[in-house]
């Protein structure tokens, strides 16, 4: 059986195919990296450029002032967000179709097949309108999808074999736009997230540090003081081009050399030493072991109940971050890096599809009845529904609104008062023991959808919410 | 069974093993033995080149049906010395199967050989006029000779044969035939009758003595026939005897030759006193007797024949009554069959079911294996494509990544028609290093200069 698995990441997108006894084919760019997220319009002839050459020259792209340059879409998705060129407006589902039209033809080319089904991985909390635009861009490129699984969810799955022993896991993603930190407890067959933390300082923003940093030394020697912000586009991108560089390079060496025939109109050479790079950028690294930390307390959970940390995206290969997890006493010993740790979201959430898997709710929902009751209506640990499911509620006031109150509980049920996450109305005739009809269901979307109309008045009195941060166990 | 021409020796063989098996049979033979028995038989005796008394010695055991049907169809091929040994080979006949044998025979060789029959037959009646014949040899003469199959007497006139055998043969058929216990049918005396009347005249006996106690026989014999059978008699007579009238009027009342109607028969019957009166005087008192004493021997006979009759009609009771136990047991033996017929056509319904589900399944395994074959040979080609596909492409990433890379150095080179200050070319010059040490770092050696490490 072909599997595929899609992790439509803010920086990077990339996409991997399983088949059985077969090891995971890769598809990203066609240097063999992850697909670079970032997509530019032109605004003349409405023709899209994608990939790492955009990538490379964002700045000079965007400064043109010919491209709409649009770097994360992600975030773009399920908002009305357009882009008009001359000959055709671009939405988000256009932009982020694009993207993984360039998966699936990469794994046409390499793999034989486009991608034609795939699961694909989301941030915890991504919005419900966002999820559903990005189905609607699957299918725009041809791709149905099969369902929806958390990127720490994926994670987690890519790494299951080792993980069997393990209770607690923390998944710890630092890629190029944003950290993304995941407490997992395993209980049995089933996985539960059960805290997320997360920050926007990734790859791309120590890159440009690293940037103004080389500058400004530059501007020092030169003395000078001329913004980077004021510096020609080309220099800026060529700059940044050369800190990635060096980065990479100051995980496996001592220093590295930062040349430039050209910077402001003059040559720079920089050579830079790991001591003053990590000293650059050790803020970075304790803010996202801060979050880490923040997270595992999130979890009410102490350091020692997590049996691993699973260390994934493409900045966690700093040596710094390795060095002081490493000598961090809480954490140490249950760091699990691998190679390829920026492909592990795209490869779990391919497992995901092969796999017999699915989501079922973590929590207990229910409604809040006029004797303050809870009435449940969904358990823990119930497969989620597309089906809706329907429940009489009758009136006990003479009123002409009937006021409904949609509660969740805790893991287990019993966790004290029942929390409210929708609170919505709908007319009614005031009759007492008027019927009120409820139904719900929870689709593919992972988004709770809560219908409620009056019997006497019909469909005019419908009133209809969803609820998108449901916690969800994935049974394995 | 057949027999070999040829293989005389053959045909001995088969004889002594067929007469083996009929030993072992305590001398049962059923319809299909005898009929090969008597073709062997006949086959062996028409055989000149044979033994004859080894032949004989085996016919010992078979059953004289058999024999007769053998002899014959081989009588008229056996030379006279083979015939002669054949009737020195008769058993005489002391006993009822010896009778019986020697009946049997003279029956068959009655139609080819009148005069042999006539001697045989004669050995087998006493030679005393006094003598008379016993009760079983009486019943077996009358089943033989005077049966459901007609033979044809006047065969026993064949030969220039002393007329007092003749006679004491024809008086002896003719005794058995009017005698009630042997039961003979009507037709049958009737043809005796005939044929002895035909023989008798053909021999000029009609006016010697022995004829007279026959024709006293016959008189009263033609008394008991119905007039239409009388009219039959006078006229075959008149067809095949000259001077018939001469005989007629020994047999008939005078000027009644032809008796035309019932009444006169009656009339005739109501005259029987004066009919044995007339029989009295003919001369053989001891033959006739007063008719009181004739109604008491018949009176006798019939109560012995109704004895008779009871007893059998007691045996067939029995028999009906154990024939309807059979029938019972038969009728239920059959329903159990038909049952166990209609479990055993059920499961070989079943059986034929299975079958034929076994054999459309394996139709569809057969299929299954194809259509598995051929999406294996599909699934491998398609994997190959596939490695092959990766291959390149993996090839084609790592040049791309190799040019990615060397790209992002030189991605500020100046151009070739560029001047060159000392600060650039420096530059230049040390990412030239730069490049150097990427291609090492990706795997692809250079060798450099020795001022270049």
């Amino acid at each position: 059986m072909v599997s595929f698995g899609i992790d439509f990441g803010t920086t990077n997108s990339s996409a991997v195919k399983c088949v059985e006894n077969v090891e995971p084919l890769r598809f990203g760019d066609d240097a063999g990296r992850p697909f670079p997220s970032i997509v530019a319009v032109d605004k003349g002839l409405g023709v899209a450029e994608s990939g790492r050459h955009v990538w490379e020259n964002r700045d000079e792209y965007i400064e043109s002032g010919n491209y709409h340059v649009v770097r994360s879409v992600k975030w773009d998705l399920g908002t009305s967000k357009v882009w008009e060129t001359e000959s055709r407006i671009w939405t988000a589902e256009d932009i982020a179709a694009e993207i993984l039209k360039k998966l699936s033809t990469r794994a046409e080319t390499l793999g034989l097949e486009p991608i034609t089904h795939a699961v694909v991985s989301i941030p915890v909390g991504y919005p419900p309108a966002a999820r559903a635009a990005l189905r609607r861009a699957a299918s725009q490129a041809g791709i149905g999808l099969s369902a929806f699984v958390t990127e720490s969810t994926a994670a987690l799955i890519r790494y299951l074999p080792a993980l069997r022993h393990c209770h607690h896991v923390a998944v710890f993603d630092w890629g190029g736009g944003t950290l993304d930190i995941s407490v997992l407890r395993i209980d049995g067959q089933r996985v539960y997230e059960i805290a997320t933390e997360g920050m926007d300082i990734a790859g791309d923003a120590i890159d440009l540090d690293f940037a103004k940093a080389i500058h400004a030394r530059t501007m020092e020697s030169r003395k000078q003081k001329v913004a980077f912000e004021s510096m020609p586009s080309i220099d800026r991108d060529n700059l940044r081009i050369k800190c990635e560089t060096a980065k990479c390079q100051l995980s496996s060496q001592e220093s590295a050399q930062i040349l430039l025939t050209s910077y402001g109109g003059q040559t720079l050479n920089e050579r830079v030493d790991r001591a003053w790079f990590e000293s650059l950028i050790s803020a970075h690294v304790d803010l996202a072991i801060e979050l880490l930390s923040r997270t595992i307390e999130g979890a009410k959970l102490s350091f020692d109940a997590i049996n691993r940390i699973i260390v994934i995206g493409g900045s966690s290969n700093l040596r710094l971050l390795h060095s002081t997890l490493g000598t961090d006493k809480r954490f140490a010993g249950a760091i699990l890096t691998s190679e390829g740790a920026e492909w592990a979201v795209a490869e779990g959430a391919a497992m995901v599809e092969g796999s017999k898997g699915g989501y079922e709710t973590a929590e207990s929902i229910g409604i809040i009845l006029s004797d303050n009751s809870f009435y449940e209506l969904v358990q823990p640990g119930e497969r989620i529904f597309a089906s809706p499911r329907s429940v009489s509620l009758s009136l006990v006031e003479d009123s002409r609104r009937a006021n409904l109150i949609i509660a969740k509980r805790g893991l287990d049920g019993h966790d004290g008062t029942p929390a409210r996450i929708l609170e919505f109305g709908v007319d009614t005739m005031g009759f007492d023991l008027e019927q009120i009809d409820l139904t719900y269901s929870i689709n593919n979307d992972l988004v709770l959808r809560v219908e409620a109309l009056s019997r006497a008045l019909g469909s005019r009195s419908r009133g209809l919410r969803e609820y998108d941060k449901l916690r969800f166990g994935y049974h394995l | 069974m057949t027999v070999k021409n040829g293989e005389p020796m053959a045909e001995i063989e088969e004889l002594k093993k067929m007469a083996q098996v009929v030993l072992s049979k305590k001398g049962r033979m059923d319809a299909r033995q005898r009929e090969e028995t008597s073709h062997l038989v006949a086959s062996a005796l028409a055989n000149g080149s044979l033994d004859l008394s080894e032949i004989l010695s085996s016919l010992e055991v078979f059953q004289s049906e058999a024999i007769g049907q053998a002899i014959e169809q081989a009588w008229p091929t056996l030379s006279g010395d083979r015939r002669e040994i054949f009737s020195r080979w008769l058993p005489e006949p002391k006993s009822e199967k010896a009778t019986r044998r020697v009946a049997i025979l003279a029956a068959a060789v009655l139609e080819v050989d009148g005069v042999t029959a006539l001697g045989w037959l004669g050995r087998l009646i006493p030679q005393s006029p006094k003598g008379k014949m016993n009760r079983e040899t009486c019943q077996i003469l009358a089943s033989i000779f005077l049966g459901s199959k007609p033979l044809r007497f006047v065969r026993l006139g064949d030969g220039g044969e002393h007329s007092e055998n003749l006679m004491r043969v024809l008086n002896a058929l003719l005794q058995v035939a009017v005698d009630d216990h042997c039961a003979v049918e009507t037709m049958a005396r009737y043809r005796l009758v005939e044929d002895i009347l035909t023989i008798i005249s053909q021999k000029g006996l009609v006016d010697s003595d022995e004829s007279k106690v026959i024709f006293t026989r016959i008189e009263i014999e033609i008394k008991r026939w119905p007039q239409a059978l009388i009219e039959q008699f006078v006229q075959t007579l008149q067809r095949r005897i000259p001077d018939v009238e001469l005989l007629l009027n020994k047999l008939l009342p005078k000027g009644k030759s032809a008796p035309s109607t019932p009444d006169r028969i009656l009339h005739e019957q109501g005259a029987d006193q004066q009919s044995e009166e007339r029989i009295d005087t003919a001369g053989d008192k001891t033959q006739i007797n007063s008719p009181l004493g004739q109604h008491i021997a018949s009176l006798t006979s019939q109560l012995d024949e109704l004895r008779v009759l009871a007893k059998v009609l007691s045996e067939e009771e029995r028999r009906k009554k154990e024939l309807e136990r059979h029938l019972q047991e038969t009728e239920m033996r059959e329903s159990s069959l038909q049952v166990r017929v209609k479990q055993l056509s059920d499961e070989l319904e079943n059986a034929a079911t299975r079958f034929k589900t076994a054999s459309i399944q394996i139709e569809e395994l057969e299929r299954a294996n194809k259509l598995t074959k051929e999406s294996m040979e599909i699934e491998r080609q398609r994997l190959t494509q596939q490695i092959t596909a990766n291959a390149s492409g993996r090839v084609e990433e790592f040049k791309n990544n190799l040019a990615l890379v060397l790209s992002r150095l030189i991605r500020d080179l100046p151009a070739r028609d560029a001047h060159l200050t000392a600060d650039v070319g420096n530059i230049v010059f040390l990412q030239f290093h730069q490049f150097l040490d990427v291609m090492d770092g990706q795997g692809v050696k250079i060798r450099k200069g020795k001022g270049a490490v």
